[in-house]
């Protein structure tokens, strides 16, 4: 099957899909160069430099392998928190207007980068962990056979190779036999081992079943990030890797030759050592700093006052809410993060907003009451009753690059299945208002698709397309929006069998809506042909909201019914 | 109904929880939780397989002979790996949840049969978190397993969690085997004048509601 899928995007490769993500593949081109530069730069380093020749005979590969990851790690820990501030984005998406809309739309994949990073930092993570496993375990095996050093006249780990650690140097320590305990003993095994559990905690609630299940528990672990980057700063300072700082006048490679009372060689002077010395931090302390103070903003967002204008319950155990703040700006397809304080002070949850820029300064979301979350918030309002407008709400946003897309083309085509039809409420009420102030550019022809398994709990959205279709139809011109309904399943066989009988009826039996339902999937090749001979010498915009695997399903069908007589683009919103 | 309204013995209130059991000795009102801890925590013991294996590869491959103290890890090394890769196996099938659909791992439902068939052994949440506490002390005789045995211990302790809130292991769909059910769909040719007339309920229609102000804008 995934044969099948890797076959089906090859096959949708088009030049204008891949000119509209050109930047993100450069991004990504160049942060993966800079991974392997730093990887092999740091590799040949400590494989060539006679500064680290004694910790080499210690532990062989071992140094290499542990520190050529590191530089990596310390790269990605720099640039995770970055992708997560979402007002630095923001900000700027704000001042890069002028640039090129693929550009900002490089912006808005900046959860994938994250991903990206963090995969990174745990398969370095692994390399970097097992390397220093083998030089813990090399360092107590030539404790326990010094023989091995004897070979090597002036080496200064020839009587104990331990003192070799600066760990064991002046201290009256003693010695373990053992590399657990020797773990133990040094700063960079605690604080390695408590990294290696909180990165296991944070990747293990962040798989799609548990951060889509049970959002909170994905939420509440990444927060143990904060120690992540306290460990990590702490992790080298006991500075116990030495290095030689006298290469100059006593040059390993000669010296450790020779015999210990060689003269006229230059190798008189025994080497001395010095700590490398602790450089974590200097990567992440600055983006620490802009991720605290991105939180910040946030707060003082926060305390922005927002006014509850309207809440609604939907029979479909959907709330509706209406509010206002000051200095809010929305555009279609935008989406902003709530905040609740008396449900819970630290979630934030995003929603669609499902208003248009013509509704400013109000602004609405619809909420589905399927979580925790949201079902407390049913509760509180069902409590508060008319007294709801007292609650205290907090905003933040909006965000996501706005899809105004739709009004560049003649023909569009918009496609939202499942949950994916809520940004499509906003593009809909858009394009009514626009038509209404003779303000839609060149569009003259919108189809919208819509495929939902069960079309009860978005009654809502059935009942905007019902108000659009009536009020197109009122001003007589109601073939503007040609829109098809499709029911994948949810259905039993009585009421197969009562759909049938209703067949001859004026309105849909299930959404009382004009055009009839379809019961099935979409025969997309039949759909895109029709499309494009009715439309010839036509440019056609499909947008889709929803699942990837439909996603891929339109990007082929769009490439595959694209001629010199009617072209299709494909357009997949970020929302 | 009677049931749930007696006290049962030194229960302060009655067992309204719908899964109150008076029968035991002990006021049995199970506490329920909206999050399935046994997805995570499989998870995690799925993982700390794959950690625990690679710690004991790289323990394998040492040459621990010359030093005294980590003589239980000359011999643990080795046994770590078939129990390490016992844990792969037996989390690598992900159970069905209460409600809803669950993802399932790639071609897990060939490996499912094999967690069916130990019954209770591998159902039991309890039974599960008490055998990964004890696989989880070998672990820490050799330093590379270390990190597996800490994530092994967490995953133990989020499986007693699910177990106290009486969650188990549901065997998924089964490619084979004595759980596997064939289900063939039994094609029925209707030709009953009765049951081709209009059925008696009614379509779960949309509700109609007056929402002109959902489109229009309050100026």
């Amino acid at each position: 099957m995934w044969l099948f899928d890797r076959f089906v995007l090859f096959r949708a490769f088009s030049l204008r899909g891949f000119l509209n993500d050109l930047p993100r593949y450069i991004f990504v081109t160049l942060w993966m160069l800079t991974n392997i530069g730093l990887f092999i730069g740091f590799f040949v380093q400590f494989e060539t430099f006679p500064r680290y020749f004694y910790f080499r005979m210690i532990s062989r590969q071992g140094l290499s392998f542990a520190r050529a990851p590191a530089a990596v790690i310390n790269f990605n820990s720099m640039l995770i928190l970055l992708p997560v501030c979402r007002n630095l984005i923001s900000i700027i998406r704000g001042t890069c207007f002028r640039c090129s809309r693929s550009l900002r739309k490089a912006l808005d994949k900046n959860i994938s980068y994250h991903k990206l990073f963090a995969w990174t930092i745990i398969f370095c993570s692994v390399i970097h962990t097992a390397a220093h496993y083998y030089n813990y375990e090399f360092i107590i095996t030539d404790a326990a056979s010094p023989q091995r050093f004897e070979q090597v006249p002036s080496n200064p780990l020839r009587n104990n190779p331990l003192i070799y650690l600066r760990l064991l140097e002046n201290r009256s320590l003693v010695l373990p036999l053992d590399a657990v305990l020797l773990n133990y003993m040094t700063y960079a095994g605690i604080t390695g081992h408590i990294m290696w559990l909180i990165l296991f905690l944070m990747a293990t609630s962040s798989v799609e079943v548990i951060r889509k299940s049970f959002f909170e528990i994905f939420w509440y672990t990444h927060h143990l990030f904060i120690f992540y980057f306290i460990a990590l700063g702490i992790h080298q300072f006991q500075m116990i890797l030495p290095f030689q700082s006298n290469v100059d006048v006593s040059d390993p490679f000669n010296c450790s030759r020779l015999p210990v009372d060689t003269t006229g060689e230059g190798c008189e002077i025994l080497p001395t050592f010095t700590a490398a010395r602790p450089s974590s931090y200097k990567w992440f302390v600055i983006p620490l700093a802009i991720y605290l103070v991105e939180r910040l903003i946030r707060f003082i967002k926060s305390l922005i006052p927002v006014q509850i204008v309207h809440v609604e319950e939907h029979p479909s155990r959907t709330l509706e809410i209406r509010m206002k703040r000051r200095f809010f700006r929305q555009d279609v397809g935008q989406y902003v993060f709530v905040n609740i304080p008396s449900i819970s002070f630290l979630e934030w949850h995003p929603f669609t907003l499902t208003s248009c820029p013509e509704d400013n300064p109000e602004f609405s979301v619809h909420i589905r009451i399927v979580g925790d979350w949201t079902e407390a918030l049913l509760k509180k309002v069902r409590q508060k009753g008319s007294n709801v407008r007292s609650t205290i709400i907090t905003i933040d946003g909006p965000f996501g690059t706005a899809s105004e897309d739709v009004f560049d083309y003649e023909i569009a085509m918009l496609v939202g299945a499942g949950i994916g039809v809520t940004p499509f409420a906003s593009i809909l009420k858009s394009i009514y208002h626009k038509r209404k102030n003779m303000n839609l550019k060149k569009l003259s022809q919108i189809y919208f698709f819509w495929v939902c398994p069960q079309p009860q709990s978005f009654e809502w959205f059935a009942t905007l397309l019902k108000t659009i279709e009536k009020s197109l139809q009122d001003e007589g011109c109601p073939d503007l929006i040609k829109y098809e309904i499709y029911l994948t399943r949810g259905w039993t066989a009585a009421e197969a069998r009562n759909i049938y009988l209703h067949e001859d009826d004026i309105e849909d039996p299930i959404t009382r809506l004009g055009a009839k339902t379809n019961y099935g999937r979409p025969k997309w090749d039949e759909i895109f042909a029709t499309i494009a001979e009715n439309h010839s010498k036509k440019k056609v915009g499909v947008f889709f909201c929803g699942p990837p695997i439909l996603s891929k399903e339109l990007h082929f069908q769009a490439n595959k019914h694209s001629t010199n007589n009617c072209s299709f683009s494909y357009n997949k919103e970020n929302f | 109904m009677e049931d749930k309204e007696i006290k049962c013995g030194g229960c302060p209130e009655p067992c309204t929880n719908q899964c109150g059991d008076c029968t035991k000795f002990f006021c049995a009102c199970p506490p329920t939780s909206r999050v399935v801890y046994s997805i995570w925590a499989n998870q995690q013991a799925y993982w700390s397989g794959w950690i625990i294996l690679g710690g004991s590869l790289i323990a394998a491959s040492l040459n621990l002979r010359a030093i005294p103290p980590t003589a239980y890890g000359l011999y643990t090394r080795y046994l770590l790996i078939p129990f390490s890769l016992l844990v792969i196996l037996i989390e690598y099938p992900r159970g069905k949840k209460r409600t809803g659909n669950i993802e399932t791992r790639l071609f897990q439902e060939y490996i499912a049969p094999i967690p069916y068939f130990f019954r209770f052994l591998t159902r039991n949440l309890f039974l599960r978190s008490m055998f990964y506490m004890i696989f989880s002390i070998p672990c820490f005789f050799i330093l590379s397993t270390n990190i597996g045995g800490m994530t092994l211990l967490i995953s133990a302790m989020f499986y007693f969690i699910g177990g106290i809130y009486s969650e188990n292991w549901v065997p998924p769909m089964l490619a084979y085997g004595p759980g596997s059910k064939k289900q063939k769909r039994e094609i029925v040719i209707v030709n009953d004048p009765l049951l081709m007339a209009p059925p008696q309920e009614e379509l779960p229609t949309l509700p109609v509601i007056n929402s002109e102000e959902l489109i229009e804008t309050k100026s």
